[in-house]
């Protein structure tokens, strides 16, 4: 179990099967020694490491999920942190966290769920852990440690799915369920779970989840509009081909038609479609048509900047190619005055989308790391093992760095 | 007795958890062109008396709790002070509003305003078929002698979430 769906890593050895779901009921880890201990270190004023992802975004001017959470027991995290805390409907749970010990008398009311690895794609930046595509093709490339993710996802023990979702229905204020995959809507699990709380008549609960946009399920998407909120975010980089090319199995034609789907559906039902790219290396020179896309039909785009593996970060681009990314991105931003946006639309998708491309642009601004030309090695070496196995060439598909995939292409 | 000084303790420190602070900064810019606005500002009530003859930032520091009320009354003009063929007039623009620094027009939306409106404009724009409302909301200018008010409520960050829309919080 986690804390948090960003967490950098886990707050114990993942060796350690004390502190799995199979072994241990949310209640018990909601008030167990490693969440206490980061409790308290939430409480502090230092940075907590389990949570880089959020500091890494804040530093380049981006609404973190950390902000965002603060902003949910009202903590003003930007313009009044001091005050906004004090005053916040949390504070006395915060102090009473603070003088026992990191211990709470709440339960967890914001659940976030993967639902196994079960996946159709091998996304360039993505892991073995989480795809069974990649574990599959890790195994065929021999590397043995990776299949031990085939297989062996929680979902399929029947007696902690069981046991689990009864713990789930038992949260007394559990308001928001969250789920990852793996691709979400290729488990069947999904569907049983909306089932399970909608038997229960918990239809307060809201529900958001991840795909890939490869998928449409109707009868699950039935069942989701008796729902109070129900917020589809779908993972997508580009509008180009360059989206299947990180998203590698992807059908940009299929997921285009899925994306006027979800968002049909969406408008029915008076719900929310959500645009979630993992912006690096590969995805920022191209990443201004996902913004256009996200204009043009008013959606909001929550695109954290992936830096893992490191080779996939755009800082480790040469100075000239970030400049011509930089360059799509100021004459995005000078198309439209982003302050010149319609103040009654609670989504504010224009200034979000902003603030995406604004972050961009400062990321592709940071001074290139000293190891930048060994990363750009490693990214050939990686693109060209796929490109093998999915029939793809970076060389078309991004003329710019064409030079370096014909120079690193010898060091295979 | 111990029991009743035990029962006022508990009251007195509810009593006390249940004040907020609050900072509150409102920005007026006066128009006038022969003697300026004569108003009335304050909070809850407690208004001081202020000659407006220039932009004007008013601080207010306080703890309280419940419902608040930002008030301004203007009280000085009179039918004289509109010249219409010469665009002159007398009035008080709410600029701004702020709590805590955090600023957004929706605070000003939020206001309402019972004018006293000019018996002669009134009847006139009565015998046009358009009675004036009592109170106008979403203003940001007085126009006419009256009152104008903002309410919110305490702790004044969940009032500014609910405002602005942010989404559901954890209760």
């Amino acid at each position: 179990m986690g804390i948090c769906c960003q967490e950098e890593h886990k707050l114990y050895q993942e060796t350690d099967s004390q502190f799995n779901i199979r072994n241990m009921s949310l209640k018990e880890w909601f008030n167990s020694e490693p969440v206490r201990q980061f409790r308290l270190k939430m409480l502090d004023n230092h940075r907590n490491s389990a949570c880089y992802r959020c500091y890494i975004e804040e530093d380049h001017g981006g609404n973190s999920r950390r902000f965002k959470s603060n902003m949910k027991s009202v903590i003003f995290t930007g313009t009044a942190f001091q005050t906004s805390w004090t005053q916040s409907p949390g504070h006395r749970h915060f102090v009473y966290s603070m003088n026992n010990d990191g211990a709470t008398e709440t339960y967890p009311i914001d659940l976030h769920i993967d639902l196994g690895n079960y996946c159709n794609l091998a996304c360039k930046m993505c892991n073995a852990k989480a795809s069974s595509t990649i574990a599959s093709q890790h195994v065929r490339w021999g590397i043995k440690d990776s299949a031990k993710y085939l297989g062996t996802d929680w979902t399929r023990d029947l007696e902690t799915w069981t046991r689990f979702k009864q713990e789930l229905l038992d949260l007394p204020g559990l308001n928001n369920i969250h789920l990852m995959g793996g691709e979400t809507l290729l488990t069947d699990r999904f569907l049983d779970l909306v089932n399970t709380v909608d038997q229960a008549g918990r239809h307060e609960i809201c529900f958001s989840f991840v795909t890939n946009g490869t998928v449409w399920k109707p009868e699950l998407m039935s069942v989701l509009s008796k729902f109070r909120r129900v917020g589809i975010e779908v993972s997508v980089e580009t509008m180009t081909d360059h989206n299947a090319y990180v998203r590698q199995g992807t059908d940009q034609q299929l997921l285009l038609q899925n994306l006027e789907r979800y968002q049909f559906w969406a408008a029915e039902n008076n719900q929310t479609v959500t645009l979630r790219p993992a912006v690096g290396l590969l995805t920022a020179g191209y990443y201004d048509t996902l913004l256009n896309y996200a204009l043009e039909h008013k959606l909001v785009v929550k695109g954290p900047l992936c830096y893992t593996p490191d080779f996939l970060d755009m800082r480790i681009l040469p100075d000239h190619i970030k400049d011509l990314y930089i360059s799509r991105y100021q004459r995005f931003l000078s198309d439209y005055n982003a302050e010149d946006y319609n103040a009654s639309d609670p989504n504010k998708f224009k200034h979000i989308v902003a603030q995406q491309a604004h972050v961009v642009i400062q990321r592709l601004r940071s001074s290139r790391p000293n190891n930048s030309e060994l990363l750009l090695e490693k990214m050939v070496h990686h693109c060209q093992r796929w490109d093998k196995v999915y029939g793809l060439d970076a060389k078309i598909l991004y003329p710019e760095l064409r030079e370096y995939f014909y120079r690193y292409s010898h060091a295979i | 007795m111990l029991k009743f000084f035990i029962l006022n303790c508990v009251n007195i420190s509810i009593d006390i958890a249940m004040l907020f602070n609050v900072n509150c900064c409102v920005t007026l810019i006066p128009v006038w062109h022969k003697d300026p606005p004569e108003i009335m500002i304050g909070v809850n009530d407690d208004l001081k008396p202020v000659t407006l003859e220039f932009d004007r930032n008013f601080v207010f520091d306080y703890q309280s709790q419940g419902l608040q009320k930002l008030q301004i009354k203007l009280l000085n003009k009179t039918d004289s002070d509109t010249v219409l063929d010469q665009g002159l007039d007398k009035a008080v623009i709410v600029k701004q509003i702020s709590f805590f620094g955090i600023r957004d027009q929706k605070f000003i939306w939020k206001s309402q305003y019972r004018p006293q409106y000019s018996l002669l404009w009134y009847q006139q724009q009565c015998e046009l078929g358009q009675q004036p409302q009592e109170i106008l909301t979403s203003t940001d200018r007085l126009s006419w002698n009256g009152e104008w008010w903002l309410e919110f409520d305490l702790p004044v960050f969940t009032w500014i979430h609910r405002v602005q829309d942010l989404g559901w919080i954890y209760h």
